[in-house]
């Protein structure tokens, strides 16, 4: 016989409630329910021992009644103590209130939340998730893989630059799918640390066990895979054990700084994989997820600070959430060792000091850094040949200086040997075009945007 | 119901009741005392707030048995200020007691009173467990040991394992641990239960055993299952609910390798604490710097408001120097539970936790993190 209990139980209660006063049937019923049902004995959960006495003493003839009225074949009730895990939380924001800045100084043992086995760390939640328009698909993508554990988006690779909450997002899901069903064997690593266990099972001569520790896992997280970049050997002992996982239908999520595409020296065929699931981005976050950001942040810490002085943080600081958390660290850090509220212009000179300073391109960097790439001559690419090895760099080169740059064409013409500015226009719609469906000439126009703004980061 | 009883008896019954009622709006009854007189000889008061509850049974002469509530503080406020007869100085002085329509007449010689009550119908039954599964343990290590380390628990709520005392025991020593996520304080004796299971004990729960039990002497009969504890000695039942969770693994944390080891005199040390938390900014922070060369271990406080404070102690020092802040409160909590005259501070290094312990006594060991140095 099947039995909705959730539903037995709300008809008994509808009746047991005319028999009883508000208060004794709010105190005595309150977190009860029916979990179970054999032979004709239904089992009641209650909350405690007192429940208990009290039902089974005093209301267990009403009960009975009533659950024989919905349904005749009940004979005897069972009552089982089962301790609510839903703690009071009526009290806990005055608590809270009252124990200010404390939390932040004082240092705690973090053994005790860090999950040892799946090595994620709890405060890594969706709830602390700021999202806005620069993430929310990443973080649709990372809820609904979280809801369909290896059904959904299989593999999911999320990629963004530094600093932007990748690690928050993946350590999220784990924590998530943990959260919905302990059972499940989750594991968070980064691709550094896979590759030293890589490498220290390869020197004590235990690879199959390294392999199975792998295998054994339903949800796995690696951060930041572009690591794994030219270690060929570990592209291919990761290549297994994503098959295996794959095959298995157990989840896979990779952070990277970068799409599969342009990670350099990745294999082929582990490429191929990773962009075989779903493929998000995270974009730097726009002024005002910026602000909804750190106001978020500063309440957690306890410092009170006035909206003007957050909005300015959040203006001044624009690519990265992480040093958006320092400026705001060292603004409070501040305030403390001064004892007071610093001003609008205190926080500008704390922050000028802090701030990266505008990146500032030179054409003869640019020149410098293609001719280098290209490993030839900086002189050759004056030069008016129309050798093959010497065009591409050069019209690369032209082009990057009007994208990147905006300089005009005539003076990239000069510089260029006197050319003409018909042909800069040409290079430019040239390379314009072939972006769009050359992705070797993509790939390359990346590493060389990548080592022209680290350099003058 | 009608009897007799003595008032020393009868007031500290009350008062030990008193304590336990609940301040529970939609069941306004658990304000109340049961006053219970079912057998010939005994009388016994009854309280709960649903998640302890407490039995007192006192001698009495009963001579119309049955039962009544009346509101705890009200009768507690009048046993303990009622003076009496002012003949009888010693308090052996006898009191009767007579429901009369739920309401409660004490008379003696020369006074009468009328308490209101209520139907005693509604009170909670408090309920029994089996006490096959028991321990008996001297009442004044389990006191001991919960107060050694009580102190150290988490005051929120969010994480009720962290907020209760952890007793262990099995093969191992039996053990009382608490901790609030920085700081840990542990305390064992040199004997062990076997049929003892893990129990975690609601700090509020302790805060009342410490209250009922303390300076009472013999052993304690300590019977559990796995949601109740019953505690009884004497005339006293106390029983209260246990948290459900798991206590986090906390061997784990207590560093193996120390940096520094200090031996200071305890008095010193603790008097020393003590004037310099005078001087402690509003997060108490106290800067401990050890001097190896000279043996001297530095305290140092400072706060914009107040001033600041330097004192340096003589004390036996081994190892790097450090320089390292702590919680001033957290150090000090836990000083007057080493039962040694010299304490051992070992210090684990830079943002490490530093372990106290006795120097001659390790039964306690309480271990606290520093705190982020600016």
């Amino acid at each position: 016989m099947a039995i909705d209990y959730e539903k037995l139980w709300k008809d008994a209660l509808v009746e047991i409630e005319f028999n009883l006063s508000r208060a004794n049937f709010a105190t005595w019923f309150k977190n009860t329910s029916i979990s179970g049902y054999e032979n004709g004995v239904i089992f009641i959960n209650v909350p405690s021992g007192f429940v208990k006495e009290w039902l089974s003493n005093k209301y267990h003839k009403f009960i009975i009644k009533a659950l024989r009225d919905i349904n005749s074949n009940i004979r005897n009730i069972e009552y089982c103590i089962v301790a609510q895990t839903i703690p009071p939380v009526k009290n806990e924001q005055a608590k809270m209130a009252s124990a200010p800045a404390h939390a932040e100084e004082q240092l705690g043992f973090n053994e005790f939340y860090a999950d040892k086995e799946a090595n994620l760390n709890p405060k890594y939640t969706f709830d602390s998730y700021i999202v806005g328009s620069f993430n929310e698909v990443a973080n649709a993508a990372a809820l609904s893989v979280a809801k369909n554990l290896g059904t959904a988006y299989n593999p999911l690779f999320i990629y963004g630059g530094v600093g932007l909450g990748k690690t928050h997002l993946i350590q999220a899901i784990g924590n998530k799918v943990k959260e919905n069903n302990p059972e499940n064997k989750v594991l968070y690593l980064t691709s550094e640390k896979f590759t030293t266990e890589f490498i220290n099972s390869i020197q004590n001569k235990n690879t199959y066990s390294f392999k199975e520790k792998y295998r054994k896992y339903n949800f796995l997280i690696i951060d930041d895979i572009q690591f794994f970049a030219n270690k060929l050997k570990v592209q291919e002992e990761f290549f297994h054990i994503f098959n295996t996982l794959y095959e298995r239908n157990s989840q896979i999520v990779f952070s990277s700084d970068k799409p599969p595409k342009y990670i350099v020296g990745l294999e082929e065929r582990l490429r191929s994989r990773f962009e075989g699931g779903m493929i998000v981005d995270v974009s730097p976050p726009e002024f005002e997820a910026r602000l909804a950001i750190i106001r978020e942040k500063a309440r957690l810490k306890g410092y009170p600070l006035s909206d003007e002085i957050l909005e300015y943080i959040a203006s001044a600081i624009q690519e990265n959430i992480r040093e958006l958390e320092g400026a705001l660290n060292s603004v409070i850090g501040q305030s403390k060792i001064k004892g007071k509220i610093l001003n609008q212009q205190e926080v500008k000179d704390i922050l000028k000091k802090n701030a990266k300073p505008i990146k500032t391109l030179t054409i003869n960097h640019v020149i410098k850094t293609i001719a280098d790439f290209y490993n030839i001559e900086e002189k050759n690419l004056f030069e008016k040949t129309r050798k093959k090895e010497i065009v591409m760099p050069r019209q690369i080169a032209m082009y990057l200086l009007r994208e990147d740059l905006s300089i005009s064409y005539p003076y990239i013409g000069q510089k260029f040997g006197q050319r003409d500015h018909t042909t800069v226009i040409h290079a430019y719609k040239k390379i314009n075009n072939s972006i769009k469906n050359n992705d070797r000439l993509n790939q390359e126009l990346a590493i060389i945007r990548n080592i022209l703004y680290e350099k003058s980061a | 119901m009608k009897l007799i009883c003595l008032k020393n008896h009868l007031k500290e019954a009350i008062g030990l009741c008193e304590k336990i009622t609940g301040k529970n709006l939609s069941l306004p009854i658990l304000n109340n005392i049961l006053i219970s007189a079912e057998s010939n000889r005994s009388l016994k008061f009854i309280a709960t707030n649903l998640e302890l509850g407490i039995e007192v049974e006192i001698p009495a002469k009963i001579e119309k048995k049955g039962k009544i509530t009346v509101a705890a503080g009200v009768v507690n406020n009048f046993i303990s200020n009622f003076s009496g007869d002012a003949s009888s100085a010693s308090g052996q002085e006898n009191i009767t007691f007579e429901s009369q329509n739920n309401n409660l007449l004490i008379s003696t010689q020369n006074s009468s009173t009328l308490i209101k009550g209520q139907s005693p119908e509604d009170f909670p039954i408090i309920p029994d467990i089996n006490t096959d599964n028991h321990i008996m343990i001297p009442v004044n290590d389990f006191i001991s040991g919960l107060k050694s380390v009580w102190y150290s628990c988490s005051f929120s709520n969010i994480k009720p394992e962290i907020s209760s005392v952890f007793i262990f025991s099995g093969k191992k020593p039996i053990t009382f641990v608490a901790t609030d996520s920085f700081r840990l304080a542990e305390k064992k004796f040199n004997y062990s239960f076997s049929e003892l299971s893990p129990l975690l004990v609601q700090s509020r729960a302790v805060a009342e055993i410490l209250r009922v039990f303390d300076g009472k002497e013999g052993k304690i009969k300590l019977s559990f299952d796995k949601n109740q504890i019953n505690l009884e000695l004497d005339n006293i039942k106390f029983i209260s609910r246990l948290t459900e969770g798991v206590f986090p693994d906390y061997e784990q944390i207590i560093p193996k390798k120390f940096v520094t080891d200090v031996i200071v005199e305890k008095n010193i040390f603790i008097n020393s604490l003590k004037t310099a938390g005078i001087f402690s900014g509003k997060l108490n922070e106290l800067n401990i710097i050890t001097g190896v060369k000279n043996n001297f271990l530095t305290l140092k406080t400072s706060s914009v408001d107040v001033g600041e404070h330097i004192v340096s102690i003589p004390a036996k020092i081994t190892g790097d120097d450090i320089k390292i802040t702590f919680n001033n409160k957290y150090v000090f909590d836990c000083l007057q539970y080493v039962l040694s005259s010299k304490i051992l501070l070992r210090f684990a290094g830079e943002g490490k936790p530093l372990l106290i312990t006795g120097a001659e006594d390790t039964s306690f060991q309480y271990l606290v993190m520093p705190m982020n140095s600016m």
